[in-house]
């Protein structure tokens, strides 16, 4: 009797650490699934986020419903020429293989740049890039995750302005 | 160990077994006489005066296999649980991460969770977004602005000309 109770005890140890790596597993895929992609300009969003002259703003999926985007990401600084530069810096890693759907240089710097990146866990990503000088210094980058293709998506998003 | 064993029934008798029966119902018996009793009792045509002690046995024996039976479905069961519950948690936990933590703004280093305020700030992003047609709209301009100074330039000329 008393074999049995010792032998149902050490039996209750490894299935309790079995249940919790199984737990701790599940909990790591799932915020893999949320975590960010690995786009360089994501370092943009968190380096500059805090940043007292920025603009930062993040929304997702229901709250984006009117759009049909899963993930809005923009920042919009002011009065920072050295982060103009950091973010084409950023822009410039992530621009390999994708598409440009424009682009304005001026004065050998890009001022203005639209990218279509190639889709991903079936969703069409979207980098939008402007620096104005004039009537004030600021930049904004905009970054979009969606179902529905860029063209589209800049069709919403010229008409909502 | 078992041809062992098999060779210490075959010296055993059925007064042995008495004696050994004795024992077990004073709960005198060791491990390996309990076996033993078991293995004899559970061969075929013993003496029908067994056949209590034997049911006995057979009853215990039944009752452990339910037992097992018993604890591999609760484990079965306890694992599907643990899972299905880890699924559901992670659920909430991945559906309040996505509503509430994917939707902030950060004003000026202050963190904002307040939709409206967010899409409101939004919107004022993207209406900052030029659109193809004023870069070309703004080129042009600049041309006309160039042809403007060409045509004063040659004014001037023509001026002194005269």
């Amino acid at each position: 009797m008393n074999g049995n109770s010792i032998n149902a005890t050490e039996m209750n140890y490894p299935s309790t650490i079995y249940r919790l790596i199984i737990f701790m597993v599940l909990m790591g895929s799932i915020a893999q699934v949320n975590a960010q992609s690995d786009l360089h300009i994501n370092n943009v969003f968190t380096h500059f986020e805090k940043n007292k002259n920025a603009v930062m703003v993040s929304l997702s999926n229901e709250v984006l419903d009117d759009y049909k985007f899963s993930l809005f990401k923009s920042i919009n600084i002011k009065d920072d020429a050295s982060a103009a530069d950091y973010v084409r810096e950023q822009i410039a890693l992530d621009e390999k293989g994708a598409k440009k759907i424009k682009q304005v240089i001026s004065n050998g710097k890009v001022t203005s740049i639209y990218l279509d990146l190639t889709p991903k866990k079936g969703m069409n990503r979207l980098i939008l890039f402007n620096e104005q000088v004039k009537p004030e210094r600021q930049l904004i980058l905009i970054y979009i995750e969606s179902e529905h293709s860029t063209d589209d998506v800049l069709k919403i998003l010229l008409k909502k302005k | 160990m078992k041809l062992k064993q098999q060779n210490r029934i075959e010296n055993v008798t059925s007064e042995d077994i008495d004696r050994l029966l004795g024992k077990y119902y004073e709960g005198l018996t060791t491990l390996e006489e309990e076996s033993l009793l078991h293995t004899w009792l559970s061969q075929m045509g013993i003496p029908s005066r067994f056949d209590a002690d034997k049911a006995l046995f057979g009853y215990f024996s039944g009752q452990k296999n339910t037992s097992v039976k018993k604890v591999n479905i609760v484990r079965i069961a306890s694992w599907f649980s643990a899972v299905a519950a880890s699924l559901a948690l992670l659920f909430v936990i991945g559906n309040s991460f996505n509503s509430n933590n994917s939707n902030y703004v950060f004003i000026q280093g202050k963190k904002y969770t307040n939709l409206t305020l967010a899409k409101e700030k939004a919107l004022t992003t993207l209406s900052l977004l030029h659109e193809p047609q004023d870069e070309v709209r703004k080129s042009t301009s600049l041309l006309n602005e160039g042809d403007k100074l060409i045509q004063e330039q040659l004014n001037l000329l023509d001026g002194a000309n005269l």
